[in-house]
């Protein structure tokens, strides 16, 4: 091997900038893009948009197949054509197409659902960040009221208030929510009582911050993720509920439509006509599973340990 | 980017025992791979450890000092790890066709590893004495109470005081460095031939640091054991060991003995390293720091891995990765930008 | 707010204590009590540095948050420009939070993770609102980039995106964001790369000239203190055991306990064969158990009868050079084999 010639060339000066270089580049994340990535993620978003405009348009497009009643087009079954092709997924016992129905059934079913959870998200969340960073006493009697109302059963609970309150919309979110709270409460002390040990909650407290600084700014960020994880799974639950309230006839009552109450409608013909619960049933499972898949998805995308999965994608 | 050229296996300094050297790593090249990336942690690292020496490893976080020597024991995953050497061999025997079986044999009673963190090493739910027991229950055939009067001998030769009360306590009961006095006792009970000490005292006092690296050398010479010190603490391995190999991203930058390296440190690097140090520059002065951030393994730059930080980088060096040369006061050198006064005649 | 002259000290501790109650039900009360900091008293004056070295167990961790009022003490004072710190007003306290900051030792912890370095700078801001207005926080966060070396588009990056010499870099630039007096340094360098502490005590350096900043600097490590402390203060289990001017303590350490710290650290010197080392018997004592009298006397060589009652600080040299020994170290003593 040739042995190297002593260095003529100059060296190369090294400039100030070099003193600190990025370790990774990165640009700004492009959202869209992601989604294109993930085709499952797609799914789902296609999905709940479907979902959004049965919401908006639903009632105005088929309305009148929905809640006019033709008992001479009583349960006919899936796959029918007789009366259009509104009635391609059956009818029900009155002969209402249960594909309508399902659609105009979205906005209560969505509006009930969605409300409850996030309301409790909110509140519970809320309740457990402050108990879990003040502690002491407070944090205390707080943990206990979560505990005693997270040993009624829910159902029971919900049970003894509507039937002492008149069962409309509104006291029916009013139980789902009180009914979630204690989950929210728990979970988000527990990751606070975590996280105001570290270090740059001690940094904030130096700089000068109070303790509802320290939570907005640094611990809800962190205690977000985990909770929003919680309210996919809770949605699911939330709708199971209500189907359960309103098949025990103190829900949503009729002529309303959601997807539980035409469930528990449909579940006397379940040998007979499996179409009329069927497919509510089926709308439940998918749009859960669709919120759970965004919920992943987002939570991936927006964690900045996690999103090299996207970007790797995008540069290959 | 395509891989660099491989470098044709080296010469490494030899040490100075005329005897067969008791370990031999030749080449040694370690991936980690994942979907998203490549990290090359090791890249061609051939070196040698003689029998009764103290071989120093030393580099930075990154510099791959670790993940070889948890290669050799086997402890990397594989997959993600891959690991390849051109040769692997201790006492002779070539590790890398030792079947799991048969490596068994040689973990903890041939080649015995002491970690950085004693409290994590340690299994926290056994006592300290049922641990080291483990070592003779797994490797000999002692009755029980040999067992026992073995550990207790151990203990106390790694200087714990009251080593039959100590056997029944658990390892977080113990003070850090007490916790790695057990830990050197656990490593050292079948008395290995090779003992390997992974930064064993980054976590301690610099008092008691002092006490376990005099522990470790005076076990060293009654039992005839050779030392690999893996640390980032030039001091130390000025005190203690016998020849010092330095790494940066995964290659071998100098190696050769202490008063070859240290005496006559030549490669930039190793410049960079002792001229950086507080005790390098009087009061008053600025310190003379090594430019640049640590490198990204898995986006090295090309030719020679140090060239960005490099006070004396050359053109070539960015493109052509660096040959290892002989210098004439003795030690290798992995460098483009070496005088052509100081290299060894051939 | 007292008027002060040039020369008073900017930062006097008085006789601080700090314990911690351990163990114990809620019931039967405390089993044991660690005295983290036992009787601690110094001055630092304007634009000095002030190294606190130490092993496990000596307190030094505990007086830094102490001083950063992150714990209040069961006894003694510390004053800043002659305000008291524990006994301000709200008002007062604002102003505290403002004057004396930190750098932390592990800057990954340091940093809210999921915040960008933008955000992370301009907390001071946010909390202290009339400091500077809104507009004009774009342009401070881009100058403090500048001056710890960082090039300005990493203002939108997030923490976890740097390297652990970036972020401690970081890290002094949001200490100096609300430009303080000082800033209580809690080991800058230890987590960091060997190659990487040089270029961070460079800028503390130069942060120093540039913003006429104090530091109280805790470290372990000898050799970092050595170079940039104008005085350095010893501790031991919760007792500072040496003072004095930082160069002067360690040509001629007068405790018996820095003799042997000194001794310890690791040394590259080819020409000398065995180093004079001085191996210290057994190990730092239990907080919840020091040795009465002189907690140093059942490591200390020259311990005798009278090491049983509890040293006071002897003045060993000109100026504030202390050592808490009876027996202290004379230049040129023999040392034990």
């Amino acid at each position: 091997m040739a042995i190297p010639p002593a260095p003529t060339e100059m060296p190369r000066p090294q400039a100030p900038e070099v003193q600190a270089e990025m370790v990774a580049t990165r640009t700004r994340p492009a959202y869209l893009h992601f989604l294109a990535r993930d085709p499952v993620a797609l799914l789902a978003a296609a999905w709940l948009v479907l979902l959004i405009v049965f919401v908006v348009f639903g009632e105005w497009i088929v309305g009148d197949a929905a809640h006019g009643l033709n008992l001479r087009a009583r349960a006919l079954p899936f796959g029918s054509t007789e009366g259009g092709w509104i009635n391609v997924l059956g009818t029900d016992a009155l002969g209402r197409s249960v594909l309508a129905r399902i659609i105009v059934g979205t906005k209560v079913t969505l509006g009930i659902a969605l409300t409850s959870a996030v309301l409790a998200l909110l509140i519970g969340t809320l309740i457990g960040l402050w108990a879990g960073f003040v502690g002491g006493w407070t944090g205390r009697v707080i943990m206990q009221i979560s505990d005693v109302l997270q040993s009624f059963p829910s159902i029971l609970l919900a049970m003894v208030v509507l039937y002492v309150l008149t069962p409309s919309p509104v006291n029916l979110i009013l139980v789902l929510t009180v009914g979630q709270l204690p989950v929210y409460i728990r979970v988000a002390r527990a990751e606070v009582l975590e996280l105001r040990e570290r270090l740059f909650v001690d940094a904030a407290r130096v700089i000068g911050a109070n303790s509802r600084q320290i939570i907005r700014l640094h611990i809800a960020p962190m205690v977000a993720p985990t909770v929003i994880n919680i309210v996919t799974i809770d949605f699911a639950l939330i709708m199971l509920s209500e189907s359960s309230l309103s098949f025990l006839g103190i829900g949503v009552q009729a002529p309303t439509i959601t997807w539980g109450l035409m469930v528990s409608q449909g579940k006397d013909y379940l040998d007979t006509a499996w179409w009329m619960a069927f497919f509510p049933g089926l709308m439940i499972m998918l749009t859960t599973l669709s919120i759970n898949l965004m919920a992943n998805w987002l939570r991936r995308v927006r964690d900045p340990r996690e999103r090299w999965r996207y970007e790797r994608a995008k540069a290959s | 980017m395509s891989a660099p050229a491989r470098e044709s296996a080296p010469e490494a300094a030899r040490g100075t025992d005329a005897a067969a050297p008791l370990l031999e790593v030749r080449d040694l090249r370690i991936e980690f791979r994942s979907p998203a990336q490549t990290v090359r942690a090791v890249r061609g690292v051939s070196f040698d450890v003689a029998p009764r020496e103290t071989f120093a490893i030393v580099g930075e976080s990154g510099s791959g000092k670790t993940v070889s020597m948890m290669a050799l024991m086997r402890l990397l995953q594989s997959p993600p790890a891959h690991i390849e050497a051109e040769a692997l061999r201790f006492e002779g025997r070539d590790l890398l066709t030792l079947s799991g079986a048969e490596w068994s044999g040689y973990a903890g009673d041939r080649i015995a590893m002491v970690f950085q963190d004693a409290l994590t090493a340690l299994n926290p739910v056994y006592t300290v004495g049922w641990q080291i027991g483990e070592m003779f229950r797994v490797h000999r055939d002692y009755s029980r109470r040999e067992v026992r009067e073995r550990s207790v001998e151990l203990l106390r030769q790694v200087g714990i005081p009251e080593p039959e009360r100590r056997l029944g306590d658990y390892p977080h009961q113990f003070s850090g460095g007490m916790r790695q006095r057990a830990m050197i006792a656990m490593a050292i009970a079948l008395e290995p031939t090779l003992l390997i000490a992974d930064e064993p005292t980054t976590a301690l006092d610099v008092t008691v640091q002092a006490q376990i690296m005099d522990l470790l050398q005076r076990l060293k010479e009654e039992r005839d054991m050779s030392l690999v010190l893996i640390t980032h603490d030039l001091g130390l391995v000025a005190e203690t060991a016998d020849r010092v190999a330095i790494m940066y991203a995964g290659s071998v930058m100098e190696s050769g003995t202490i008063r070859q390296v240290l005496g006559n440190p030549s490669h930039p690097y190793t410049l960079g390293l002792l001229g950086s140090r507080p005790q390098a520059i009087e009061r008053g002065h600025k310190l003379q720091p090594i430019l640049g951030s640590p490198p990204n393994l898995a986006a090295l730059p090309g030719g020679c891995a140090f060239h960005p930080r490099c006070p004396r980088a050359l053109d070539r060096c960015a493109d052509t990765p660096a040959p290892i040369v002989r210098l004439a006061s003795g030690q290798d050198v992995a460098c483009h930008a070496i005088d052509e006064a100081r290299l060894a005649t051939p | 707010m007292t008027t002060n002259p040039p020369s008073a000290p900017l930062l006097e501790v008085e006789d601080l204590v700090k314990h911690f109650e351990v163990g114990g039900g809620l019931l039967s009360g405390p089993a044991g009590v660690v005295r983290a900091v036992d009787g601690v008293s110094f001055r630092l004056d304007r634009e000095q540095t002030l190294g606190i070295v130490g092993e496990s167990g000596c307190g030094k961790s505990t007086l830094a948050r102490t001083l950063l009022r992150l714990e209040t003490p069961n006894a003694g004072r510390v004053r800043f420009e002659g305000q008291d710190i524990f006994v301000a007003d709200r008002d007062a306290s604002r102003a505290l939070n403002r004057r004396i900051q930190v750098v932390f030792q592990d800057p990954f912890a340091a940093l809210s993770p999921r915040m960008t370095i933008f955000d992370v700078l301009t907390e001071p801001l946010r909390i202290h609102p009339d400091v500077l207005p809104r507009a004009r926080w774009g342009d401070r966060v881009h100058e403090l980039l500048g001056r710890v070396g960082l090039r300005p588009e990493f203002a939108t990056r997030f923490a976890h995106e740097f390297s652990g010499g970036q972020l401690q870099r970081i890290g002094i630039a949001r200490a100096l964001v609300l430009e303080p007096e000082l800033i209580i340094l809690d080991e800058p360098v230890s987590a960091l790369d060997v190659s990487i502490q040089a270029q961070v005590i460079n800028l503390l350096e130069e942060v120093q000239e540039s913003f006429g900043v104090a530091y109280i600097c805790i470290s372990h490590d000898l050799s970092v203190i050595r170079h940039i402390a104008d005085r350095i203060a010893v501790m031991y289990l919760g007792e500072i055991v040496e003072f004095g001017d930082c160069e002067t303590v360690y040509e001629h350490p007068s405790h018996p306990y820095t003799r042997a710290l000194l001794s310890a650290e690791p040394e590259i010197d080819l020409e000398r064969e065995h180093k004079a080392q001085v191996l210290l018997k057994g190990e730092i004592p239990s907080p919840l158990d020091p040795p009465s009298g002189c907690r140093f006397r059942n490591r200390c060589w020259k311990a005798r009868e009278r090491c049983l009652e509890p040293p006071p600080p002897v003045v060993t040299g000109p100026g504030d050079r202390s050592a808490r020994c009876h027996f202290p170290v004379e230049p040129g003593e023999d040392l034990p084999a």
